[in-house]
């Protein structure tokens, strides 16, 4: 049997899959994943009024809409808000509804909505597709493997594969190796990473899913940091991303864990966060003024501020965010501080950067999420990030009419009216 | 000590001063007991003064500011209810006082000014009132409704022994604690006290609760204040060293704790009280606080709208209702720090706030 997946993991893993259970109608979703779906659905909800005061009901579903969720479904998830004492749902005589958010902005939300999910009691089958999710997260895996670990029933081991086909949070290949069956989650890997089958005629799944999950939780690992014989092959092999960083410590390279459910048009995102967060591991690490704060802080002090305060090593520590034309180096005196570029990209991968530091995953937005997210900030100003993955095989397309209307209803226009 | 069943000659005047700082965009209290804290031969809290009206707001930044009125009728005895003045608005420092009597003599006018203190005589706060309130006969009148009623309230519970604390924190103790003390204060008078006792179907007990409300979120502004001009980049943080009365204190506290905990036996080890759960909620709630800090200036007048307009029942102490007056996000961080008081897992809490949360 696996080890139990922390609160924080069950919900993480929750969210991510909810998009694919949401955007597919089926009677196998709705009876074995009926709880996941319901929790998944309060996840998305969450995610997309938080970082709000207070949001117009009607505003809400059509930006729920963007995410396929019709009304019956926002309005269930929002009972379960009510639940978690994360919203109230307040109705005037009018009939028109506001919510007022009271999301968690400090504690980890996360946490709670696993503590929820299991609270309600989930299906043994709800359990183990959660777990398998995980795995696949990390890295793909032979279906009997995971068969085995988790004591899966064949016929439920077919209901899982068959609903997260159908949902797109599962798919299969054949190893081109020993031809048996390999999951692996679209949700997570984008495309099939070819350096791992030369890794797994080395060493077992086992030991490589143990080897992405140390560098998962500290994302910006150093090579000098690696004794581990699968991560020292892994690095070689290409199949983990690495960055590398040269300053007054020598040029170092920094590990990290493979891009989320990433598009082509994202990876530079990724490539910048990764960047961004390796020049600081570098300090963290190496440099002769050593880093005394967590990562996280410094990052976390770049966004507000939009520099880093002069240092002697500043020029050579933080040239790779040059050249990807992250910031600029401007002198001061005799030394050098860093300016972030502000723009939306820049944003992103340094928000990107800060989960990685902290949380150890970080999630790119796709544009239907980002858009989602917008519909309800009229600045246009994105403020937090909705993990989604969907296959638009019929992506609905507005007229300029419509988007009028959309808009003026978020605006707070009464539906009636218009 | 200034007691409800007497009869007020000065009632008059501090209605019209009352509401004279409403019109200013103070939230007010009428008749509010000042003691301190003696040791003598034994501890003891004798009363200083009495304030006759009290009114708080708070700028953008959430800085409290306080003004504080005298009103007495007869015309003599200026200087002394001056001197007094002067003394209470060092005790609350606050920024700006009020002599407001019949009539007032010039040279206590001329020592007034200098020390920053207005007077006001009967016929110029009336005057004064009228450029503030459109409608000021009716609004004074709503004064006198809302003060009697919120009287009767009192009077009705007074005789129930187990919220005698709680009555005389009302009055008086809030008034003297600092705002980090009035925060834990409260919540356990709250939880320890109030929701054991009270009944939500009881109309004495609702504005009970509602006026505690009030006093909590005070707190939580000044909180709030501390933690911005602080360290506005770190709220988890700073809300847990300056709701504990900053670094010192809390380090105090934390020192204190291990002793404790050291010297009892392993079996008997007390939770962490400077890590309670209402610490985590705290921090949530001072958070949404300081993301709308002007929507959160406003929600003591908001509260004090709630209080008499819809616990009270007077209606004719306010041009609109809450929803005409005050924003959504202003409602609603007032029922947060509300929620955060009397929040419990039984949902009775939610019973007392059931017509402030409908709002």
């Amino acid at each position: 049997m696996s080890q139990e997946l922390t609160q924080q993991t069950l919900g993480v893993r929750i969210h991510d899959i909810n998009q694919g259970l949401v955007a597919v109608s089926s009677g196998l979703i709705n009876t074995r994943l009926r709880r996941t779906k319901r929790v998944g659905v309060a996840a998305q909800l969450a995610g997309l009024v938080a970082g709000e005061q207070v949001v117009g009901y009607e505003s809400l579903l059509v930006a729920a809409g963007e995410l396929q969720m019709d009304d019956t479904l926002v309005d269930r998830g929002l009972e379960d808000l009510q639940t978690l004492d994360w919203v109230r749902v307040v109705e005037r005589s009018s009939g028109a509804k506001r919510i007022e958010v009271k999301i968690p902005r400090l504690r980890d939300r996360y946490s709670e909505l696993g503590d929820y999910w299991k609270n309600l009691n989930p299906q043994e089958i709800e359990v183990q597709a959660i777990n398998i999710v995980d795995e696949l997260a990390l890295v793909p895996r032979h279906a009997f493997e995971l068969k085995d670990k988790y004591d899966v029933s064949p016929n439920d081991f077919t209901v899982i594969a068959d609903i997260g086909k159908s949902a797109g949070i599962i798919d299969a290949y054949d190893s081109p190796t020993d031809g048996r069956k390999i999951l692996y989650s679209p949700v997570y890997w984008e495309e099939h990473p070819t350096e791992l089958f030369k890794l797994e005629k080395k060493f077992k799944e086992e030991e490589i899913a143990a080897a992405i999950r140390q560098v998962r939780s500290h994302q910006g690992l150093s090579c000098d940091d690696v004794s581990d014989a699968v991560l020292d092959a892994a690095i070689k092999s290409g199949f983990l991303p690495t960055v590398s960083v040269d300053s007054t410590g020598g040029e170092k390279q920094f590990i990290f864990t493979p891009v989320e459910g990433l598009g082509k048009d994202r990876k530079t995102i990724y490539q910048k966060a990764m960047a961004i967060l390796a020049c600081v591991r570098y300090g963290q690490r190496y440099a002769g003024m050593r880093l005394i704060y967590p990562p996280e802080i410094l990052l976390e002090a770049l966004k507000r501020n939009k520099r880093i305060n002069p240092h002697s090593e500043i020029v050579t520590q933080y040239s790779p965010l040059v050249k990807l034309r992250i910031g600029r180096i401007k002198k001061i005196g005799t030394r050098w501080s860093f300016e972030l570029i502000e723009t939306p990209d820049n944003l992103e991968a340094l928000d990107l950067a800060i989960k990685l530091a902290s949380v150890g995953e970080g999630r790119v937005t796709d544009e239907r999420a980002r858009r989602a997210v917008q519909l309800l900030l009229p600045s246009g100003q994105f403020k937090t990030q909705v993990k989604t993955r969907i296959d638009y095989r019929k992506s609905p397309k507005y007229s300029i009419d419509s988007l009028k209307i959309i808009h003026a209803m978020i605006g707070g226009v009464s539906s009636d009216i218009i | 000590m200034t007691s409800f069943n007497q009869s007020n000659k000065d009632l008059g005047l501090k209605l019209i001063t009352s509401r004279i700082f409403k019109g200013f965009g103070y939230a007010t209290w009428v008749e509010v007991d000042y003691f301190v804290h003696t040791y003598g031969k034994t501890y003891s809290r004798p009363e200083v003064t009495d304030l006759d009206v009290v009114g708080i707001a708070f700028d953008g930044d959430l800085t409290m500011r306080a003004i504080v009125a005298e009103c007495k009728s007869p015309e003599q005895g200026a200087a002394e209810d001056l001197l007094k003045l002067l003394g209470a608005l060092n005790l609350l420092r606050a920024s700006r006082g009020y002599l407001v009597k019949e009539r007032i003599a010039d040279n206590a006018r001329e020592v007034a000014s200098r020390n920053g203190v207005s007077c006001l005589d009967h016929e110029e706060a009336l005057r004064l009132l009228n450029s503030l309130e459109p409608d000021a006969k009716t609004k004074l009148e709503g004064e006198r409704q809302g003060y009697e009623a919120w009287t009767a309230v009192i009077n009705n519970l007074r005789n129930d022994q187990s919220l005698s604390s709680v009555l005389r924190y009302l009055r008086r103790d809030f008034w003297i604690y600092k705002a980090w003390q009035n925060l834990h204060n409260l919540l356990y008078l709250s939880q320890n006290v109030l929701l054991p006792h009270l009944n939500p179907e009881n109309e004495n007990h609702r504005a009970l609760i509602l006026e505690f409300c009030r006093l909590f979120n005070i707190s939580v502004l000044i909180l709030c204040n501390s933690v911005l001009t602080s360290r506005l980049g770190q709220i988890e943080r700073e809300v847990e060293v300056q709701a504990f009365g900053g670094p010192k204190a809390r380090r105090d506290r934390e020192r204190l704790y291990d002793e404790i905990t050291r010297a009892l036996p392993k079996r008997n080890t007390i939770p962490n009280p400077l890590d309670s759960r209402y610490l985590s909620q705290l921090k949530e709630v001072v958070t949404y606080y300081l993301m709308s800090p002007l929507a959160a200036s406003k929600t003591p007048m908001a509260l004090q709208q709630a209080l008499f307009q819809n616990y009270l029942g007077v209606n004719n102490m306010y041009y609109g209702t809450l929803n005409t007056e005050f924003s959504e996000v202003t409602i609603k961080l007032a029922k947060d720090s509300s929620e955060l008081l009397v929040g419990d897992d039984s949902g009775k809490g939610k019973e007392f706030l059931s017509q402030l949360l409908a709002i």
